[in-house]
């Protein structure tokens, strides 16, 4: 991730960087990299993708694995971050790795996306 | 290994086998529904219809010997009857939509990730009309517009707020619920009379005349509490000078309540509520709880007049720090204000007028495409 906190303000850019160590391309059939936000706490979960890039494995035979490679995106305005009592609202990037005979590794790194600390002009919808 | 215990409470993982083992085991439980359904619904059809009953009937009289003669007798009178044959159909036909369709959809499902599913499904909703009014800015996603809000002006401020919950449509269901309730009660009474008369009283049902008739009671008192509650409570009015709002910000709020009211208390609250929606069994079940309230005013032992309402005009400090109003599917927040009052000698009523918070507003950077 591009910053340390791992604080994003709404609406600015979100860089990262991806790689898969340990793991040769023959095993390897696809590779989902996306950035969402989903819900938890005491409700059914919610899920949305805000950004998302796929590689099936003929365009794998193209990629290099080993090297790290960029996520480039700009954030939405919301929803942000939120840590209440029956809701969670979490933002994370999702790296999921499908192998042969149906296997799956998945591993995400959150992150916070807040508002903006400057005081509102006015609304998008006015 | 850790063997599944389905009698204990659920700890750790929300998945206790694997994903795979998961879409195997409801395929199954679905596809044996379909055929079970395909089975049941054949079986009724050829007993009914087809050449094959005689022959059909005389198995089952054959393989159900004498040990099982209840068995038998109601086989033959499930089969006999019109009703049975119909239940037995309308059963047979749910199972095969239920097990064909939701296996249609699993194994629709299999191959294609969580988050695929949804970028698909973003993209197919994000697919807009062209329209008179669209603009070229990026709407906050997640977020009610809330266009409803600012359709009406205010007269003292910029909007005036619409109330969430109408108190005349609740009453009209109310009393839709009581006249109904009393009608199917008259119905039966008429039946048990023709019944005595007739020399063939129904004791049962006669009976059962006794508690119908205090639900009837109670329906028709609730009916009549709502009335009054519709008929004396008079118009409350809200009114705001920005929508929508921001956090940090101030708004200037007008309320006013008219009628003929004797209140004990009058309450004007800012309240931010989180509300979730989930399925327990087979019941969906919805949980509230509220996150933040702010008394804007309270008033006692008041007396409003019908030629002269009772106005105030109230400051609604948003804390900056405040999140914003939120919707999806089984998550909300919520923002509200809600004026209440304890009244006598009518009931106690409470209005919510829906608000809805933005994030601070930022320009969106743009990229060229």
């Amino acid at each position: 991730m591009c910053r340390a906190d791992g604080k994003y303000e709404a609406g600015l850019p979100l860089r990262a960087y991806w790689r898969v160590g340990q793991t040769t391309i023959d095993e390897v059939v696809g590779l989902e990299v996306s950035v969402l936000w989903y819900t938890e706490g005491k409700g059914d979960e919610d899920l949305h993708v805000h950004h998302f890039v796929r590689w099936n494995d003929m365009q794998l035979q193209d990629l290099d694995l080993n090297s790290a490679h960029e996520i480039d995106c700009v954030l939405p305005l919301s929803p942000v971050s939120y840590e209440g009592t029956l809701i969670r609202i979490r933002w994370c990037v999702r790296v999921r790795l499908f192998r042969s005979a149906g296997r799956e590794c998945v591993t995400q790194q959150p992150f916070y996306l807040v508002g903006s600390l400057e005081p509102a002009e006015s609304s998008i919808y006015s | 290994m850790r063997f599944p215990k389905p009698w204990t409470k659920k700890r750790g993982k929300r998945l206790l086998g694997g994903a795979l083992s998961g879409v195997v085991g409801e395929s199954v439980f679905y596809a044996s529904l379909l055929l079970f359904g395909v089975f049941a619904l054949a079986l009724m059809l050829f007993q009914r219809f087809g050449n094959a009953s005689r022959f059909v009937s005389d198995s089952i009289s054959e393989a159900v010997p004498e040990a099982f003669p209840g068995a038998a007798a109601a086989t033959g009178e499930a089969s006999a009857s019109g009703l049975g044959f119909w239940i037995v159909t309308v059963l047979s036909v749910a199972m095969i939509a239920v097990g064909g369709g939701a296996m249609l959809y699993r194994l629709l499902s299999v191959g294609a990730s969580n988050e695929r599913r949804k970028m698909f499904a973003s993209r197919a909703a994000s697919i807009e009309f062209p329209s008179a009014d669209a603009s070229d800015t990026q709407p906050l996603p997640s977020i009610p517009r809330g266009r409803g809000v600012t359709d009406s002006p205010g007269v003292r401020l910029a909007y005036r707020l619409a109330s969430g919950g109408s108190m005349a449509r609740r009453t009209i269901a109310i009393a839709a619920l009581a006249l109904l309730w009393n009608a199917a009660w008259f119905v039966l009474l008429a039946v048990v009379v023709s019944g005595f008369l007739s020399g063939h009283p129904r004791w049962v049902l006669t009976f059962l005349l006794f508690p119908f008739a205090g639900i009837g009671v109670w329906a028709f008192r609730y009916f009549l509490d709502a009335l009054r509650q519709t008929a004396g409570v008079g118009a409350t009015i809200v009114e705001i000078s920005g929508h929508p709002l921001h956090p940090g910000r101030s708004y200037d709020l007008f309320v006013a309540q008219a009628g003929r009211l004797s209140l004990r208390r009058l309450r004007v609250e800012l309240i931010c509520e989180e509300e979730t929606m989930f399925r327990q069994g087979t019941d969906v079940r919805i949980d509230r709880h509220i996150v933040l309230t702010k008394i804007l005013c309270t008033e006692r032992d008041l007396s409003i007049d019908p030629h002269r309402p009772w106005e105030q005009e109230l400051e609604i400090d948003l804390p900056a720090d405040a999140m914003h109003s939120f919707r999806s599917a089984h998550n909300a927040v919520c923002w509200r204000i809600t004026v209440s009052g304890d009244a006598r000698p009518w009931p106690s009523f409470c209005l919510n007028f829906p608000v809805f918070v933005h994030p601070p507003a930022r320009p969106q950077v743009r990229r060229p495409r």
